[in-house]
């Protein structure tokens, strides 16, 4: 079995200044990640080489350098690409896929940094063709350089959209709406927090007034309430809601669209933290269920740490420090470096971290997702695309004694198709707080099993006569 | 109804192949995923579900969701938006013409 003293999982801002901070210190690191490229999603960068690479903004800029200081050590860090993680044994054995070959793993120190992604929400309509997430459709333009329809309604909640908004219309794409949820009062409130950081409000506005200037509507207090098409998206109805999300009743309007883009913001991607044993925690404005951890970034699993959205929502720069962190404690962990160093090292870090936090606190509570928005999905409205559960289904099951996200799952097999659960398990959690006014701790959250993502059982095979 | 494309002009794309969708030849440029090449040939839809023969297409688009799934080379159930397209590789999209067909649970 190959050895590491540092196994990284992931390949995004957490995950690589991690990577490059425990270069630093000495410490060797595999980074494992299923992409065939590294950056993670927000570092993605486009398939082929682009000519007007000015164009092409700070997180592009920022995501080359981090690359280039990751290729600078490349005696201390070993990339390996299309390496999907799947299982975990204990003492920091992992199973991983790597270009279809199956191979384990020991690490001394771990470092989990799966991110996020974005948080589904069923609606009427929400699984024809043309409906898609946020961050799909960034990755499709930036990275992979397509559109995917040519008349796009945005819904959602918070800053994400609008990026993607501007990126469609500098792609040459028609955006026929930008529909937020949160109300401009709940915007106004929360504006004195946001301007610790007064960039990035002021980029906030820059989108606004280039929709103007592109006579794209930006309605806020809306949400979609369905997506209408035989085959696929033809059209898009919104209405306006109150302030627990709910529509109100002769509000809705519809425009033709071809395509739609959900982004209700992100939420962490935990299957490995729950396989690993981590105790987890659950946190509304960080995005739900994350893990727990101390403030050197490591789990209540000794010598596995977390970084980035993955341990809640935080965003890349938040992200590049608490990797940062996580490297220094490893190292401090492997022996390389004693606690006063590790603490002297860590001290400005801290400081800038808690500032960003400060931040990324205020934008998650001012568009932190209200319950009301799982009032949309009507009992024949798919709630598990994977095994075609609907919520009928799920209502059955919580009214014949279901009480726990788990225990719908059992009697109705939303969660056990190929996803796991990443689909439904937000919503299931949603629905169950809903039906039984329960609070989220109560409604829980999805086991996590291996494989945490599908493996050909042939590599099973192939694993078993390894060992 | 084509409302896929690709962006800017496929000269600034890296090499040109074939590959072939569901037999026909179509032209994919490296780098680019079979998503990429299915939505920019306008075939939004990449399959059929099983129980109720609804069609699918990409959803999240980062290898989280498995609705994009398509059969590589003969291999079932790929994601289509984690797989890069690669010279002469054939991909078939899955219970799309089957409606009614004895494969339909296939």
């Amino acid at each position: 079995m190959k050895e590491v003293q540092l196994a990284i999982v992931g390949a995004g801002p957490a995950a690589l200044s991690a990577a490059v901070q425990a270069a630093k210190l000495g410490v060797s690191s595999i980074v494992l990640d299923e992409n065939p490229q590294l950056g993670g999603q927000i570092y993605r960068q486009p398939a082929f080489k682009i000519v007007d690479e000015e164009q092409r903004g700070k997180h592009y800029r920022e995501g080359k350098q981090i690359l280039a200081d990751v290729a600078r050590f490349s005696d201390k860090i070993d990339v390996s690409n299309d390496s999907l993680v799947w299982g975990y044994f204990g003492q920091k054995e992992l199973a991983v896929l790597h270009n279809g070959r199956p191979e384990l793993l020991k690490a001394q120190q771990l470092l989990i940094a799966t991110g996020a992604y974005d948080r589904p929400i069923p609606f009427p309509g929400w699984t024809l063709p043309g409906v898609f997430t946020a961050g799909g459709v960034q990755i499709m333009i930036k990275s992979q350089r397509v559109l995917p329809g040519g008349r796009f309604l945005l819904a959602g909640s918070g800053p994400l959209q609008l990026a993607v908004a501007d990126q469609l219309l500098e792609a040459g794409a028609k955006v026929v709406a930008v529909v937020e949820a949160t109300s401009t009062m709940r915007m106004m409130r929360s504006l004195p927090s946001l301007l610790r950081q007064p960039g990035l409000v002021f980029e906030g506005f820059n989108y606004i007034t280039k929709f103007s200037l592109h006579r794209v509507p930006y309605i806020r207090s809306h949400v979609i309430v369905r997506a209408l098409g035989s085959e696929r998206v033809e059209q898009a109805v919104i209405a306006a809601v109150d302030e627990n999300w709910e529509p109100l009743a002769g509000t809705e309007r519809t425009f033709d669209a071809d395509a739609i883009c959900l982004g209700y913001g992100l939420i962490p991607n935990i299957d490995l933290t729950r396989l690993c044993g981590c105790a987890h925690e659950y946190n509304h404005t960080l995005g739900g269920w994350k893990p727990t951890h101390n403030e050197h970034m490591e789990s209540t699993v000794p010598g596995v740490f977390v970084a980035g959205d993955g341990c809640g929502i935080g965003g890349v720069y938040v992200a590049i420090q608490q990797g940062k962190l996580a490297a220094i404690y490893g190292a401090n962990n492997l022996g390389l470096l004693d606690d006063s160093a590790a603490d002297k090292l860590a001290k400005p870090i801290r400081s800038k971290l808690s500032a960003l936090q400060k931040f990324e606190m205020a934008l998650g509570e001012l568009y932190s997702l209200e319950n009301g928005i799982y009032t949309l999905a009507t009992d024949d409205t798919v709630i598990c695309r994977c095994e075609e559960v609907k919520l009928r289904d799920i209502r059955e099951a919580i009214h014949s004694g279901a009480s726990h996200v788990d225990d719908i799952k059992r009697r109705t097999r939303s969660g056990m198709g190929y996803c796991q659960g990443r689909m439904c398990g937000s919503s299931l959690q949603g629905i169950v707080e809903s039906e039984l006014n329960l609070r989220p701790e109560d409604a829980g959250h999805l086991k996590s099993r291996l494989p945490i993502k599908p493996v050909p059982i042939t590599a099973l095979l192939d694993l078993w006569e390894s060992v | 109804m084509n409302g896929g494309r690709r962006i800017g002009s496929v000269e600034k794309r890296g090499a040109e192949f074939q590959i072939t969708l569901d037999g026909r030849e179509v032209s994919a440029y490296a780098g680019e995923t079979i998503a990429t090449v299915l939505l920019a040939e306008g075939d939004i839809i990449l399959r059929r579900t099983s129980k109720e023969d609804k069609p699918r297409s990409v959803f999240c688009g980062i290898g989280i969701c498995f609705d994009c799934l398509v059969t590589v080379n003969g291999v079932p159930n790929q994601r289509a938006c984690m797989t890069l397209a690669r010279p002469g590789c054939a991909v078939t999209r899955q219970r799309v013409f089957s409606r009614g067909a004895g494969e339909k649970r296939g």
